[in-house]
């Protein structure tokens, strides 16, 4: 072929761009994420996130039901936190209608929390690793998780969308048989970790894939409203259980793990040392664990509250996740907004992922532990 | 780190790795091979609700109330009943609950007044069709129909009871006031019963 | 680093008022002209505050507005603040400017209040559905909109809600 044709050959190569649909059915994308790339070889140009394939209109069903009927929706909304998200609503309510809280009721409901954070990055810390490519730690991880999982089914009776929490308290009492086996999870957990570092901390492979990789800088962080790991990877050390104390966690000695880089390492090494954390918060609990009822004498069907505006915040495993309830002063609220951390963090990816390569992208969306409902809701 | 010396600790890194893998070779299987292993369900594992036999009355309590019907959020619980010919208390003659829309919240267990329902253990259903709605009060047919013969009967005889109560009452008030008269036939006051 | 405090509304809001964090969860909050919203977030984000949550309320029925709500809090220290703008819908629907040049998270909130609400946002890069499909004709939560009651009967084996004038 003569040079001329090779010329225009060579330029089409270089100069031609590709939509790439990532997703919606994708093994990566952490639910029904789309991502539309724009793509120079495996160069990403602009990235797009397409979000609504999980929309299950929450916020409508809020709007249509009694706040004592929305109690199952709670745990849907991000069904890893399930009861994280499931006692944050009860604690909003106690507080919009001023109810009391029996003090056991509020240490077993900092225990269940706990342990259901310890569980949703269990399962990120799999699913992270599988994206990249490690496979095997996936199943360990899961054998841990299973071990929360039936701790929080033997006093829940469910295992992943808990229906938990009442007003006032909680439904079913926890038992000796439920401390000894916390207390032995978390010294199966402790022994497990170093493992996890030897593993896959110190892997060169992984080391290669996530250091550098991935950036958010403070800046993008509060321009974005990035809370979370996220957040405290790049640096600020923002935790809404140390900033707006609630329920008794003021009781508590934890710390707040941050490193300054933001890239996926970061992430990932917050992660790991906040499982340490919540560890550390469980074992304060159990060891100082009241005795007393666990939920008020008559249950409360009927949600009576002064009109007005109400927010709420708790910490998710995801980040800030708030509530904003619209009282009428009837049973029924006029409009529950639900502010999740997964929709501010997919707001940054356009920004993030611009100039990354294709495989860095996968990294990136991984280490920050999305979770599509939690957008979509 | 030299080029040489990076490549030795990446591949250290790559054996360590291998080497806990290894380790695991030898310990116990953690799987469960379902359906061979069935694994071992919580007690207060929340399936199906289902209504309690209890043991006083030798069948369920539903007294109809559809207080579990207004506060289901699923909207999946539909109940006929009322009053009963002869009996006092009000039964329950249909109770059916679409499990394909349950969500296994529990309140419907938690606001029932006579402490009538419970989860069922209802573990592995498989079927061809998606109709799922199941009427509790099945088990209940015979153990109804004793039940309400034996509620009439105590409640007849309850009820015979005061009817000859409030009749003594009467006549000894008629008796007292008979008394009464004859003792002050001038006082012209008002008779105290 | 994160800016110190130091927030100046003067002169931007139409009332400001404190508020009892221990009842509510907010620290004050504030009344705006919709003409005023992109100068009371550079205001806010000088004085070193970020976008917490924005959404809107259908306040047709008793105020005869759909209300705006914005939240702007801080990470070193808890200062919620809350702003209402309430704008007057105007046929086909009320129409604000948009922050996203100030506060780049505005840009999915407001996106998702365009898709539920129908409220437009001048000057918002690329306003279009976010949750509801991109050929829907309708907002999801107004308040006249897919309530149970409209619902029509339940057939055998269906259930068709939310599918109300």
């Amino acid at each position: 072929m003569n040079s001329g044709v090779l010329d225009t050959l060579q330029r089409g190569v270089e100069e031609e761009t590709y939509y790439l649909n990532m997703g919606p059915q994708h093994p990566s994308m952490h639910g029904v994420l789309r991502l539309l790339l724009h793509m120079r070889g495996e160069m990403v140009l602009e990235c797009e996130p397409i979000i609504g394939y999980a929309h299950r209109a929450h916020e409508k069903m809020a709007e249509n039901r009694s706040y004592i009927q929305f109690l199952p929706n709670t745990s849907r909304i991000d069904y890893l936190s399930g009861m994280i998200y499931n006692i944050a609503f009860c604690q909003a309510i106690e507080k919009m209608a001023g109810i009391d809280v029996p003090e056991r009721a509020e240490v077993i409901r900092v225990i269940v929390c706990e342990l259901n954070r310890i569980q949703s990055h269990l399962l990120w810390f799999g699913t992270f690793l599988l994206d990249i490519g490690g496979i095997t730690p996936f199943l360990y991880c899961f054998d841990d998780r299973e071990e929360i999982l039936g701790i929080l089914d033997r006093v829940s009776g469910s295992r992943l969308t808990y229906s938990y929490g009442r007003f006032g308290g909680v439904t079913a009492d926890i038992d000796d048989v439920f401390i000894s086996q916390t207390r032995s999870f978390l010294d199966r957990l402790r022994g497990r970790l170093p493992m996890y570092e030897g593993l896959v901390t110190k892997n060169v492979i992984f080391r290669d894939r996530c250091k550098g990789v991935g950036v958010i800088t403070v800046d993008q962080a509060r321009a974005y409203g990035v809370t979370g790991p996220v957040l405290r990877a790049s640096g600020v050390a923002y935790d809404v259980r140390k900033a707006e104390p609630y329920g008794v966690y003021d009781r508590y000695d934890f710390e707040i793990p941050t490193r300054t880089s933001g890239d996926c390492l970061a992430r990932y090494e917050v992660r790991v040392a906040e499982m340490e954390q919540s560890c550390r918060i469980i074992e304060q609990a159990l060891d100082a664990l009241p005795e007393g009822a666990i939920e008020p004498a008559k249950m409360v069907k009927k949600v009576k509250s002064a009109a007005g505006e109400y927010y709420f915040a708790v910490e998710s495993a995801r980040g800030h996740f708030g509530m904003y309830i619209v009282s009428d002063g009837t049973d029924v609220a006029s409009r529950i907004k639900l502010r999740t951390p997964s929709f501010s963090v997919m707001s940054a990816a356009p920004d993030v992922l611009k100039g990354t390569m294709i495989a860095d992208v996968i990294a990136i969306v991984g280490s920050v532990d999305v979770v599509l409902p939690e957008i979509d809701r | 780190m030299s080029y040489v010396g990076s490549i030795l600790s990446g591949f250290w890194s790559l054996l360590n790795g291998l080497g806990i893998t290894a380790r695991h070779f030898g310990r116990k299987n953690v799987t469960l091979t379902y359906p061979h292993e069935k694994p071992e369900l919580s007690g207060e594992f929340r399936s199906l609700i289902s209504l309690i036999q209890l043991p006083e009355l030798g069948t369920h309590d539903c007294v109809a109330c559809l207080q579990c019907e207004k506060i289901c959020p699923s909207y999946c619980i539909k109940i006929e009943g009322g009053k009963v010919e002869g009996m006092k208390r009000k039964r329950a003659s249909k109770f059916e609950v679409d499990f394909a829309l349950c969500s296994l919240c529990g309140l419907c267990i938690d606001v029932c007044p006579t402490d009538t329902l419970e989860y069922s253990k209802l573990y592995d259903e498989a079927g061809y069709e998606r109709e799922w709605v199941f009427d509790l009060l099945d088990p209940f047919e015979s153990l109804e129909e004793e039940f309400r013969e034996k509620q009439r009967e105590v409640d007849a005889k309850v009820a015979a009871e005061k009817a000859k109560k409030k009749a003594a009452a009467l006549q000894a008030k008629a008796e007292a006031e008979a008394a009464a008269a004859q003792d002050s036939p001038t006082s012209g006051g008002e008779v105290q019963s | 680093m994160l800016p110190t405090a130091g927030l100046d509304l003067s002169g931007l809001t139409s009332s400001s008022v404190d508020s009892d964090y221990a009842v509510d969860g907010f620290h004050h909050r504030h009344t705006v002209e919709s003409g005023r919203i992109v100068e009371i977030a550079r205001a806010f984000c000088d004085g070193g505050y970020h976008l917490e949550m924005m959404t809107c309320e259908d306040r047709r029925a008793d105020l005869e507005a759909m209300r705006l709500v914005y939240t702007f809090g801080r990470f070193d220290l808890v200062d919620r603040h809350l702003v209402f703008v309430d704008l007057v819908p105007e046929i086909p629907g009320a129409e604000a400017p948009s922050m996203t040049g100030v506060f780049p998270a505005a840009d999915w909130y407001e996106r998702e209040v365009y898709d539920m609400y129908g409220v437009r946002f001048s000057g918002h890069p690329d306003l279009k559905r976010i949750l509801l499909p991109d050929d829907a004709d309708f907002h999801a939560l107004l308040k006249d909109f897919g309530r149970i009651e409209d619902a029509p009967e339940e057939e055998s084996g269906e259930r068709d809600e939310g599918q109300g004038a």
